[in-house]
């Protein structure tokens, strides 16, 4: 009986064990803030560090600094080799490669699945291809790599007139492409699902085919979604890392993003450039090492722009139906 | 006139639907067929089957193809094919676990593992004792808490320059048996008593609930036999043997009995796993008495249990199987807590003001942050402090020099990795208790249930299993990353097992990458192939995992 009567007392929301618990979750949540804390004053003191670094090795009079104007305006990337030069202008082109390249394979492919599995595929056929499709973004990426390295290229090869080189541009682009479709697939069809009935009906009730109905009332009325959709997966192709660090080679140039013939000779991205540093043989303190920040603060500014961009878009312009 | 221009249109649209329609699934499988492609292309390099003798695949395709098809089909007919499909894949699972105990023993010595294992036995000795006598909740918890920690830690206050009898308590029971103890049980005798003979009394203590006291007594004794009667084999080594056996014999054994005795009607589905079983040791029986060789592929044991060497035929990666395992524990240990904890107060505690929206923003964002800055933060946090790390600092008059963690160690990767996955597990988290209906929470709070007991009783139990799914999920989604790996281990993966969590990792797509870049053919297609099978197969099991969970609670639940 005591017992009873004392646990109801001091179980109550005051208890020092509530209070416990509480802050303990709310120290977990809080992480999350702290992690992007951490992100953005690592990244920005590595960046830094590469902006006040000096050197001979630079191929600068000495108290020379690599300067930001520099970085962001010129094309020349050789922290490998002497002198070294740091332009981001190089990687980016490669990086802008792959997000074209990538978006030639995965917009349509995944608009046309959405559009398939959300208007024409029968229920059966949902449930097996809509597993079926995120298997593409469960494979690793260094998988992908590997495909791309071994198969894809030596494919391409045979079917190119000029062949292509053991590295190139093509083949990442390809499995790029093939493991971002299903971010495109099923946020795009989320947002056809989200179209209501009402509007397919009094398109069939105009005389229109299904064919109608898809391409000029579900599609328009999604387009937000769709957008949002794009961009995001053009974020993911961005910060692709494995694929093309396998695939696309070792070294960067300013090559034309709307040049074709590029596509089929070597360029390695932003992402691929900070793999290859990392791996490569420099010190702890050198420019090249803190070159890899300044390359990660770029890459996060980038995708968390496109993002937020995205994000917007889905709920600035989305369509409210009730 | 007006006919005419009506049927014209109608078979235009037609067509043009059609058309659609098919570009459009054609778009839809194009992608998949791609992957299959590629997926049949590695296969085809990794298991080499066009090297074995026609002969072999005759005599599989007699003794285990066909029987197990035709018996699948009569199965399928009486609806027993799921069950029988599940009675065989027990028995599969446990070899599975056997492979990842067997890696986990490369980590931990067994003379390091009975110490921890006599250290563990104490406090759990002391709670089961305990809860026997019927003693108080809080007054067990202290006991248990109390003798546990001097058993494994010892008293931290005392020189530990005593010895003697005083040692053990002095030291921690692991620690005195690693460093004094010489005369520790060989392999068998420390596997036979930390695991054959917890499983054994598990066992029983489960079938003596169920059925009658002299019923556990026989099952305990059963599988006594059974791990005794090991010794007589000269086939593998005792103790494989004795593994096998708490792995796979006995869970087979209690799930095929369990589905005998409680479904009467289905036992027919036993025939399934008994043809496969059957047919696959006939069909080998065969080829060794007919000496036909098999396929000269390249995943088999050996490329399981070497070292990577600079020759194709000698490669093999266990240290990265061994490094990815730790990586996955250190993984789960700190996403899963404190992915559910943010989950909990996200869903359950905050208030609906403008600090929780960022919070919730945040973590949005965070999903989309690329892996491989990731592996930066992981750098510049854990390893350099944030450039802190190698500078003095004096606190409290004392100088202390601050030093991140090892470089390339398994507990920095592990962290990167966790951080990475946090976003997905909170977020599925978050999914999983939202779909709690209301009116449980409503009841809860109606009995004068506080929020922390709700949370406890009613919240955490009613969506234990999507936290799960998700969590396991998202593990499966770390055993695959790379990138952030490549940054903080900074290219130094080496090429032995690590022996702790500080050690120099390596791991399952680091040995890939590195493999990739080896231009003799028979690394790029045969053993960067076997290791690419190895990789997905350890993801295809951890996904069947997840949804073995998944549909084993979501049954109990209805």
């Amino acid at each position: 009986m005591s017992s009873i009567t004392s646990d109801l007392t001091t179980r109550t929301a005051k208890s020092p064990r509530e209070r416990l618990a509480r802050w303990f979750f709310f120290a977990c949540a809080a992480i999350s803030i702290v992690v992007t804390i951490g992100i953005v004053v690592v990244l920005v003191l590595g960046a830094l560090k590469f902006f006040r670094s000096t050197g001979v090795a630079l191929g600068m009079a000495p108290g020379d600094t690599v300067s930001l104007s520099s970085y962001l305006l010129e094309g020349k990337w050789t922290p490998g080799s002497e002198p070294q030069q740091f332009g981001l202008l190089a990687p980016l082109s490669a990086t802008v490669m792959l997000m074209l390249g990538s978006a030639i394979i995965a917009l349509p492919l995944g608009l046309a699945a959405a559009i398939y599995l959300s208007e024409y595929a029968s229920d059966r056929m949902r449930s097996f291809l809509k597993p079926a499709l995120e298997i593409l973004a469960g494979v690793p990426t260094v998988v992908y790599g590997f495909f791309a390295l071994v198969y894809i290229t030596p494919l391409l090869d045979q079917l190119v007139p000029l062949g292509v080189g053991t590295f190139n541009m093509v083949s990442a682009c390809i499995v790029v492409g093939i493991m971002i479709i299903p971010m495109v697939t099923s946020i795009s069809e989320d947002a056809m699902n989200a179209v209501p009935d009402s509007l397919r009906q009094a398109g069939y009730g105009l005389g229109a085919t299904k064919f109608d109905v898809s391409t000029t009332v579900v599609v328009p009325s999604a387009i937000s979604g769709i957008a949002s959709s794009y961009i995001l997966a053009l974020s993911r192709a961005i910060g692709e890392t494995m694929a093309v660090a396998i695939a696309a080679g070792s070294q960067s140039t300013v090559m034309n993003p709307l040049n074709p013939v590029a596509y089929f000779s070597p360029n390695s991205p932003i992402t691929a450039q900070m793999i290859q540093l990392a791996t490569g043989d420099i010190s702890a303190q050198g420019a090249a090492y803190h070159a890899m920040f300044a390359l990660g603060l770029t890459l996060f500014v980038v995708t968390l722009a496109m993002n937020v961009v995205s994000e917007l878009i889905s709920s600035r312009y989305r369509e409210v139906y009730r | 006139m007006a006919t005419d221009h009506a049927d014209n249109t109608a078979t235009v649209s037609r067509t043009r639907g059609i058309v659609f329609r098919y570009v459009l699934l054609v778009a839809t499988l194009s992608a998949l067929a791609s992957l299959g492609l590629l997926l049949a292309n590695v296969a085809v390099d990794a298991f080499a089957p066009f090297s074995a003798d026609p002969s072999w695949y005759l005599v599989y395709l007699c003794t285990l193809v066909l029987p197990t098809l035709l018996v699948g089909w009569v199965l399928r007919r009486h609806e027993l094919l799921v069950g029988g499909i599940e009675a065989l894949f027990v028995p599969i699972g446990g070899l599975f676990g056997a492979g990842a105990l067997f890696l986990l023993f490369e980590v931990l010595p067994f003379n390091v593992w009975f110490a921890w294992a006599v250290g563990i036995a104490v406090p759990l000795a002391i709670w089961l004792l305990s809860s026997v006598a019927g003693t108080s909740g809080r007054l067990r918890a202290g006991l248990t808490l109390i003798f546990g920690g001097v058993s494994l830690f010892g008293l931290p206050l005392v020189d530990v320059s005593t010895t003697g009898v005083l040692g053990p308590l002095v030291m921690g029971l692991p620690a005195y048996i690693q460093l004094k103890v010489y005369s520790i049980p060989n392999y068998y005798l420390t596997y036979l008593l930390t695991l054959a003979l917890p499983v054994a009394l598990l066992v029983g203590h489960q079938i003596r609930k169920r059925e009658s006291f002299n019923a556990g007594l026989a099952a305990t004794g059963l599988v006594a036999i059974a791990s005794l009667s090991v010794l007589f084999q000269t086939v593998v080594y005792t103790y494989v043997a004795l593994v096998l056996v708490v792995t796979v014999l006995v869970p087979a054994a209690w799930y095929w009995y369990t589905q005998w005795r409680d479904r009467p009607d289905d036992r027919l589905q036993f025939a399934f796993p008994a043809t496969v079983l059957i047919g696959a040791g006939l069909g080998r029986l065969a080829i060794w008495a007919l000496s036909i060789s098999g396929p000269n592929s390249w995943v088999d044991l050996q490329f399981l249990q070497d070292a990577p060497t600079r020759y194709a035929e000698s490669a093999g990666l266990n240290p990265a199987l061994v490094g990815s395992l730790l990586l996955m524990v250190v993984v789960i240990a700190t996403a899963f807590p404190l992915g559910v904890g943010a989950a909990v107060y996200l869903e359950e505690y905050a208030p609906d003001n403008g600090f929780t929206r960022l919070i919730q923003l945040n973590i949005s964002n965070l999903a989309g942050v690329p892996s491989v800055v990731y592996g930066l933060l992981g750098l510049g946090l854990f390893i350099n402090l944030g450039g802190m790390s190698g500078e003095t600092i004096s606190l409290f008059g004392r100088t202390i020099t601050l030093s991140g963690m090892p470089t390339g160690s398994v507990l920095v990767g592990g962290l990167a990795i966790s951080l990475l996955i946090l976003p997905i597990v909170i977020i599925s988290s978050q999914e999983a208790i939202r779909s709690v209906p209301d009116s449980l929470r409503q009841a809860s709070f109606g009995m004068g249930a506080t929020r922390w007991q709700t949370v406890k009783h009613v919240v955490l139990p009613r969506s234990i299993p999507g936290i799960l799914t998700g969590t396991i999920l998202a593990v499966g989604r770390a055993v695959g990353e790379t990138a952030p790996l490549i940054m903080v281990l900074a290219a130094s993966y080496s090429s032995s097992p690590p022996g702790g969590l500080l050690d120099k990792a390596t791991a399952l797509p680091l040995q890939v990458y590195s493999w990739a870049f080896e231009p003799d053919p028979a690394f790029r297609h045969g053993v960067l192939a076997a290791g690419v099978v190895v990789m997905i197969v350890v993801l295809l099991v951890i996904n069947s995992i997840a949804i073995i969970v998944r549909n084993k609670y979501e049954a109990r639940q209805q």
